[in-house]
């Protein structure tokens, strides 16, 4: 395929992934996630007082924050704080990544048309749309930087500079950065095992990056590996959470949540790039998929994390195997198959792969406007030191838009007693008695009732089980107010 | 450019005495002038009270079996000693290790010596009053006179390491017999230091060992009340009291390889030693002091490596060794500041106080980790870190494990009764460590039981009164 079409069939890829992302974010004006709001706060933080939240006075009730800035930063000064503008910045970058996939799949094959196609794959994959549209998504930065440096560390000798910046934007970005570290040694394993041999400036090249990931995380999480120790990959999540966020790995989940087309594909593009070409990409995307397949077996990596990672450089690796098969259908007598297979990888691609992303960007939850409301009634009609019950998919909004205390929200690292606070939460949430329940609502200082219509559904209720007048009034519609 | 030796050892003498200096000064301007940590308190109780024999305070009562050396050289002038003694035997030690590595190539002699400044370990012996500080030192001149083949001199000093850490005198003998047997020495020099080391143990522990038997095995492990797991104690960036820092460490890996293209004949003896030692260091954190002499080097010629390696890029090699410096450096400051924040404050030495106006006997109860402080202030204490030959030791571990995080008074009565305890001290430090902030266990009981009376308090701690249980 020549070039000038590649180039403007990238375009189009690019235009459309960009169109479905935007389709779907603007179509809300608030983000999907909860955990959004998190991040919002932080940029929010960054642009009014020009500085990094360390100690987050209304999350939990007061408790310290870690979190690496360069998102943040990055949002704060690209948008200045504009929501509008910070839903539509990170889609870009997570549609511009089609460019960086693209030559990364050029540069493993050496062909256009398989790395179109393996592009398209990448951009459709149903996790990764469903985790990263309309959510102000780590990810915009962090799976383009990714890709990045493997492409950079492939062509050192033209990309050290770009290497050794992008390092530190990784470094700074996420503690997904450990597994980079990991890839690499992976990476090194595979090269002795295969009898490859490493350039004097790849090896350079990868103990910088150990040293830098371990010297930055270390200045980050400090504090949490003294309090953890290595526990700290489990970030301090509580038991039941933790046993669905970091469960065993099913093959019915990867199929479904990374799609069929790039995991058969990809797995058998393993195969070429390790054992055939050898290839140095090739080696080094497989040791990212192999180290984050073996953290998730050994659950040591987030499910959602490890299968989103694992689905991209298998889509990725995908273009050997569809550089194969083009090849193969060159060779063959009969003359249609040239067009017929391609067509028929690309309807393949539109069933299993855009379809599933497209009903799943269809069910993910966005948050209503009603919630959002609520917040604001919170924000403009409670005391400034008032403290929010909400369950736990809920605190950030508390602590982002309402602007007061919650209990308990989704970031559990540093936080104090978060085991004891959701086992207190689901029991505000669910007991009918009222004693219990006082005690609790006292001991937490808690003044606001927050029941949403996602909490009646998580805890099947319809209303405070131990509501009465004497110690309740009812402010809204899904707003309590202790009064006891 | 090139200085001559003395104007390098001089500059880098200075830059010791900075970062010795450093923390002392800024603890003295903004904690107060108090010794850091609790094995300073018992070395200091025992020097003013000259407590040779019989310690009543600690366990409620016991023979005194930590070396008596340090205590003898504080009575002396306990006051002064205490203060200055740490910092003069660190300028002490980092000068006889510069003179020990005077035949190092030049790059890794003042690679060495900076990477000893700034290693937590050096930094803990040179400012934390503590009995490793001197054994740390008599084994450094020891090994200078051995260099210079005074064997006597050196075996004589190395019979002294007994008064100081017993520990470092049996682990230095067979070093000693392992590396003489090596050299070809004359035997007679191992016998004359098995002789003095048996004579001076005989001294010190023949009666003891003859009315106490053998001590008992420890069925526990006494890790610092910070210390979660037994690895962190190896690294001081994990919160190791005093470990080595994170990319030292990492840099000794690498430095065996450098080491191994120089050192050919010595490596493997080196590495062996280095290996006994790391294992020594998972049953005696101690070791750390000397296999840090040892890391120290090995990370010299990792550094030096990587800076005359060849590098196939100018900017990673220049970015590395950059981000190296950083490691080291953010190490060293994030333990200066460690010491400058510990324990004992002004709110402990309040609390302290407190107790030694109490005019009775009474055994305080609390973590073994504050147990030095309870008998400084001259009050019977249930246990302290000073596990060897204590009496009974494991089963009053177990019981101050059952007290700590009981919330039983029938359970909790029982041991106060059996130990005779009339108050608690409650710390902010073990409310955090132990009960996570919760008001759980022993804390919970004080809280809620009005047996319980809080006779003291102030922003750091609690003393609590039995009044009838």
């Amino acid at each position: 395929m020549e070039n000038k079409k590649t180039y403007i069939l990238l375009c189009f890829i690019f235009l459309l992934t960009l169109g479905f992302r935007l389709y779907f974010t603007l179509q809300t004006e608030n983000f999907s996630s909860d955990e959004a709001y998190f991040h919002l706060r932080q940029i929010e933080n960054i642009i009014e007082n020009k500085n990094l939240v360390f100690y987050d006075d209304l999350s939990y009730g007061g408790r310290d924050v870690i979190y690496p800035p360069f998102f943040h930063a990055l949002m704060a000064v690209l948008s200045f704080g504009q929501i509008f503008l910070l839903k539509i910045i990170p889609e870009i970058f997570l549609a511009a990544t089609v460019f960086v996939v693209f030559f990364v799949c050029k540069s493993l094959t050496q062909d256009n048309l398989s790395s179109l196609f393996s592009t398209t794959a990448f951009s459709f994959i149903p996790l990764f749309i469903g985790e990263t549209i309309n959510k102000l998504s780590v990810y915009s930065i962090l799976i383009p930087t990714i890709f990045l440096l493997f492409y950079f560390l492939s062509d050192l000798k033209r990309y050290a500079t770009h290497y050794i910046i992008f390092s530190f934007i990784l470094a700074l970005t996420h503690p997904i950065a450990f597994l980079f570290v990991i890839a690499l040694l992976f990476y090194v394993l595979l090269c002795l095992s295969e009898e490859v041999e490493i350039s004097g400036l790849k090896k350079e090249a990868i103990v910088f990056s150990i040293v830098l990931v371990l010297l930055i995380q270390f200045i980050f999480y400090k504090k949490a590996f003294l309090e953890y120790g290595l526990a700290i990959m489990w970030q301090n999540i509580p038991a039941n959470i933790l046993a669905d966020s970091f469960r065993s790995l099913t093959l019915f989940e990867s199929v479904f949540y990374i799609g069929i087309i790039p995991l058969i594909l990809g797995i058998i593009g393993i195969y070429i790039g390790v054992f055939q070409k050898k290839n140095k990409l090739s080696l080094l995307i497989s040791s990212l998929i192999l180290s984050t397949f073996l953290l998730l077996i050994l659950r040591l990596m987030p499910i959602t994390e490890g299968l989103l990672i694992l689905g991209l450089a298998l889509a990725v690796l995908s273009s050997l195997t569809l550089k194969t098969l083009f090849n193969y259908t060159q060779k063959l007598r009969f003359a249609k198959l040239k067009i017929i297979i391609p067509a028929m990888i690309f309807i393949l691609i539109v069933i299993f792969s855009i379809w599933p992303s497209y009903l799943v960007i269809k069910n993910v939850s966005f948050l209503h406007d009603q919630v959002i409301n609520d917040m604001e009634w919170i924000k403009e009609n409670t005391g400034k030191r008032s403290v929010v019950l909400a369950n736990i998919n809920e605190g950030n909004l508390i602590t982002a838009i309402a602007e007061r205390r919650n209990v308990i929200d989704s970031n559990f690292l540093l936080a104090p007693h978060p085991k004891d606070r959701l086992e207190d939460v689901n029991l505000l949430y669910s007991t009918q008695i009222e004693a219990k329940s006082i005690e609790l609502l006292k001991k937490y200082n808690i003044n606001i009732i927050y029941l949403s219509e996602e909490t009646k559904n998580a805890y099947n209720i319809e209303t405070l089980l131990y509501y009465n007048k004497d110690c309740f009034q009812k402010r809204r519609i899904r707003i309590y107010e202790f009064v006891c | 450019m090139n200085l001559s030796v003395k104007k390098e050892f001089f500059l880098i003498f200075v830059l010791c005495v900075v970062a010795i200096a450093l923390p002392l000064v800024l603890r003295y301007l903004f904690v107060g002038d108090y010794l850091v940590g609790t094995e300073s308190y018992h070395q200091l109780r025992l020097a003013e009270s000259k407590i040779f024999f019989y310690d009543q305070f600690s366990y409620g009562g016991r023979y005194v079996i930590t070396e008596l050396g340090l205590p003898l050289i504080l009575s002396l002038n306990s006051a002064l000693l205490s203060k200055i003694l740490p910092p003069i035997i660190g300028l002490l030690i980092f000068t006889f290790f510069y003179v020990l590595i005077k035949d190092l190539p030049r790059n890794n002699r003042i690679i060495s010596s900076v990477l000893l400044i700034v290693s937590p370990p050096f930094i803990y012996l040179s400012t934390v009053l503590n009995k490793y500080s001197i054994a740390v030192l008599i084994v450094l001149l020891s090994l200078l006179l051995f260099k210079k083949g005074k064997y006597f001199a050196s075996v004589l000093l190395l019979s002294v390491l007994s008064l100081f850490s017993v520990f470092s005198a049996v682990l230095f003998f067979f070093l000693f017999l392992i590396y003489s047997r090596r050299k070809k020495i004359e035997k007679k020099h191992i016998l004359q230091l098995l002789g003095l080391d048996i004579l001076l143990l005989l001294t010190q522990y023949g009666y003891k060992l003859y009315y106490l038997g053998i001590p008992k095995i420890l069925k526990f492990v006494g890790l610092d009340i910070n210390v979660n797991f037994l690895f962190q104690n190896f690294i001081s960036d994990l919160g190791g009291p005093y470990g080595f820092a994170l990319f030292t460490s990492i840099l000794s890996f690498i430095g065996i390889n450098y080491f191994w293209r120089e050192n050919k004949r010595e490596t493997l003896f080196f590495i062996l030693v280095g290996l006994v030692m790391f294992i020594l260091t998972i049953f005696f954190s101690q070791t750390l002091f000397y296999l840090n002499f040892m890391v120290i080097i090995l990370a010299s010629y990792a550094l030096v490596g990587l800076t005359k390696h060849v590098w196939s890029s100018g900017l990673i090699r220049k970015m590395t060794i950059l981000v190296i410096i950083c490691g080291l450096l953010f190490s060293f400051v994030s333990y200066e500041k460690r010491l400058v924040d510990s324990l004992p404050n002004e709110a402990t030495e309040d609390a302290v106080y407190f107790l030694t106006k109490i005019k009775n006997n009474d055994v305080v109860f609390s973590h073994p980790n504050k147990g030095f402080w309870i008998s400084k202030a001259y009050k019977k204490n249930v246990m302290d870190e000073e596990f060897f030959y204590a009496p009974n030791v494991n089963e009053r571990y177990e019981d101050a494990n059952k007290l700590l995080y009981t919330t039983k008074l029938e359970e909790a009565s029982s041991i106060i009764n059996k130990y005779n305890i009339r108050y608690f001290y409650m710390d902010n430090n073990m409310k955090d460590s132990l009960y996570n902030g919760r008001e759980e266990g022993l804390l919970f009981l004080l809280r809620y039981n009005p047996n319980f009376n809080l006779i003291y308090k102030n922003k750091e701690v609690e003393i609590w009164e039995i009044e009838n249980v």
